[in-house]
């Protein structure tokens, strides 16, 4: 199953509207594309739970097993996270991106030797993703920065039609890294490619509000009308509204 | 051999797909496909242990990073779980891994009601014991027995768990029932059928402490009366005693009997213990004050019986009750309420 293949993200999150044709067919991919949906709308639990529907359906879908230990690791569930990229790879031993969420969730989890052995491992394997060198990327970023920017480069070029997803998770690491401009670079891109994505205009809004732009509060605005009532957002953007003018100029 | 994955054709037998490199075999059984999920309790442990963990990493001193990830992995893996099996098995309840230690469980269960009902024997003891070592085990297979690799570190780790569980299950106990005390019997009183070592429950209610009658049996904290020190000092243990006068009545011990206002009390019943049983006293209870009969080693003491002696042992204020006794627990072939 090739990833955001047939992505439609066109309606409100969590809401979807009715077909003429009546209810879709809940296959593998049908959840598959749901738990893609709840990923690009932040709302990592309910992807978690997609991703576990998809394998319900067919176990050997690997982007879902790759999916659920990411989730894992978005939800702050390391350990698990481990765990299960252990048993992903009891099925699929020769995965390079199984290694690699892996050692992202040993890096989250404050592991950095054993993060380094396993991203090793992901790199030296043959089938090297995108993903990889992203993960690869968030590893280095504080050793080597140039090693890091040339490994996104890379995750970037190898992304294909992944680029949309790729991309957001760049942006969310150079946000992360207090690298805020090449972050809203990325992230604008992303939003050209997923326009309905509440979790691309979140984090381009918080990006934006910490350089201190006026669009920022737009940009929060925009992302908790496509996901009403999202706690975060609503966090983001009455700090956003907090801010004064000297911090704003000061920011700047 | 047709791989379920990328539907290419493999040889008979093979193990994994030499297209995509899946593993074929498939084990027949239905393959659980949920994540297992970290308990929100966890989270500011795990959080806590990372912060360690990432002060280990920034610290500039090889040996430093050794102890803070040692102790970092031991806060994360070991102690939550030790933490919340404080009740045994509720870890494994919220991680919803009880089935692994169920039978643990039931025989702690078993043994713990064993050793409550057989409390204040041997057997008993022994019960309660063994329960804490269930309790023990149980905490232990959380995590611990996984992580810790070396033999020395989970005996040392059984040794603490163990003995913290001593002093909690002491204090629990305390907790749970605070009005409940027990103590060992020193009095032999044929006409109640008490014999020295019989275990007696005893409550604490302010209201029965206004309505001690004669022949009623309470828990103390005695005077220990010697040396030079005739005022005494508070025992730190209960001691049983039968009240044998109450305020205003006027007793006497004369040949080895109470007498109280002119009147002969039942030997059987109100029995003069061994160390007066030879000695002749009289006394006029005064107010808010009782004459208690009591087993003491006067020897013990090196001191000669006198009246002072005695007043300071024997006659007791009424806050200094602790507790009515109701019921006696041991034997078994005696336990019911005392009336």
């Amino acid at each position: 199953m090739a990833r955001f293949s047939q992505l439609e993200f066109d309606e409100t999150y969590p809401e979807r509207k009715k077909t003429l044709s009546g209810e879709p067919i809940r296959d593998a991919k049908y959840f598959y594309k749901e738990a893609i949906r709840s990923q690009l709308a932040g709302d990592f639990e309910l992807a978690l739970r997609n991703y576990s529907r998809t394998l319900e359906k067919n176990r050997m879908i690997f982007e879902a097993w790759v999916g659920q230990t990411l989730m894992l690791i978005e939800l702050g569930e390391y350990k698990e996270a481990i765990v299960w990229a252990d048993k992903a790879l009891e099925n699929f031993p020769d995965q390079s991106e199984l290694f690699a969420v892996k050692a992202l969730a040993y890096w989250r989890d404050s592991q950095p030797e054993k993060a380094i052995d396993s991203s090793d491992i992901s790199v030296s394997k043959n089938n090297v993703t995108s993903r990889v060198w992203l993960i690869r990327a968030e590893i280095m970023f504080n050793r080597k920065s140039t090693v890091a920017e040339s490994c996104m480069s890379k995750a970037i070029s190898l992304a294909g039609k992944e680029i949309g997803i790729i991309r957001l998770d760049t942006g969310r690491l150079l946000k992360n890294k207090k690298n805020y401009f090449a972050a809203i670079e990325h992230l604008n891109e992303v939003i050209r490619i997923f326009p309905q994505s509440p979790l691309a205009w979140y984090e381009l809004g918080c990006c934006q509000s910490e350089l201190g732009f006026s669009q920022a509060k737009a940009t929060i605005e925009q992302s908790l009308k496509l996901r009403p009532n999202w706690k975060l957002a609503k966090t983001a953007l009455s700090k956003c509204k907090r801010k004064g003018f000297f911090s704003k100029l000061f920011r700047r | 051999m047709k791989c379920e994955r990328c539907q290419f054709e493999n040889i008979p037998g093979s193990k994994t797909c030499v297209k995509c490199g899946v593993i074929l075999e498939s084990t027949g059984e239905q393959e659980n496909v949920y994540p297992p999920r970290m308990s929100k309790l966890a989270a500011p442990i795990r959080y806590l242990a990372r912060l360690i963990r990432r002060c280990g990493i920034l610290s500039a001193k090889r040996i430093m990073i050794l102890s803070v990830s040692w102790i970092s992995s031991f806060l994360d893996d070991i102690i939550t779980g030790l933490v919340f099996s404080v009740l045994p098995g509720f870890a494994h309840l919220i991680q919803k891994r009880f089935k692994e230690i169920r039978w643990l469980f039931i025989v702690w269960l078993m043994l713990i009601m064993s050793g409550l009902f057989l409390y204040g024997s041997t057997a008993g003891v022994i019960c309660i014991g063994m329960a804490i070592g269930a309790h023990t085990a149980i905490a232990i297979q959380y995590k611990a027995l996984q992580e810790l690799e070396s033999i020395f570190k989970i005996f040392l780790l059984i040794i603490i768990v163990f003995i913290s569980l001593l002093f909690a299950y002491r204090g629990i106990s305390g907790r749970i029932i605070p009005n409940l005390t027990g103590s060992y019997s020193t009095l032999e009183i044929p006409g109640l059928n008490m014999a020295a070592g019989d275990y007696l429950l005893g409550w604490n209610n302010p209201e029965d402490k206004l309505n001690i009658k004669r022949g009623d049996l309470v828990l103390i904290y005695p005077n220990i009366v010697g040396g030079h020190n005739m005022e005494g000092v508070k025992s730190r243990t209960y001691t049983v005693v039968q009240i044998v006068a109450t305020a205003g009545e006027r007793l006497e011990i004369k040949d080895g009997v109470f007498i109280i206002n002119g009147q002969k009390l039942d030997p059987n019943t109100f029995p003069v213990q061994q160390w007066l049983k030879n000695y002749s006293y009289s006394v006029t209870i005064q107010e808010n004050s009782y004459f208690i009969s009591i087993q003491y080693n006067v020897n013990a003491n090196n001191m000669d019986l006198n009246d002072e002696y005695i007043n300071n042992v024997c006659i007791i204020n009424s806050n200094d009750i602790e507790s009515k006794i109701f019921m006696r627990w041991m034997p078994l072939m005696k336990k019911g309420l005392i009336k």
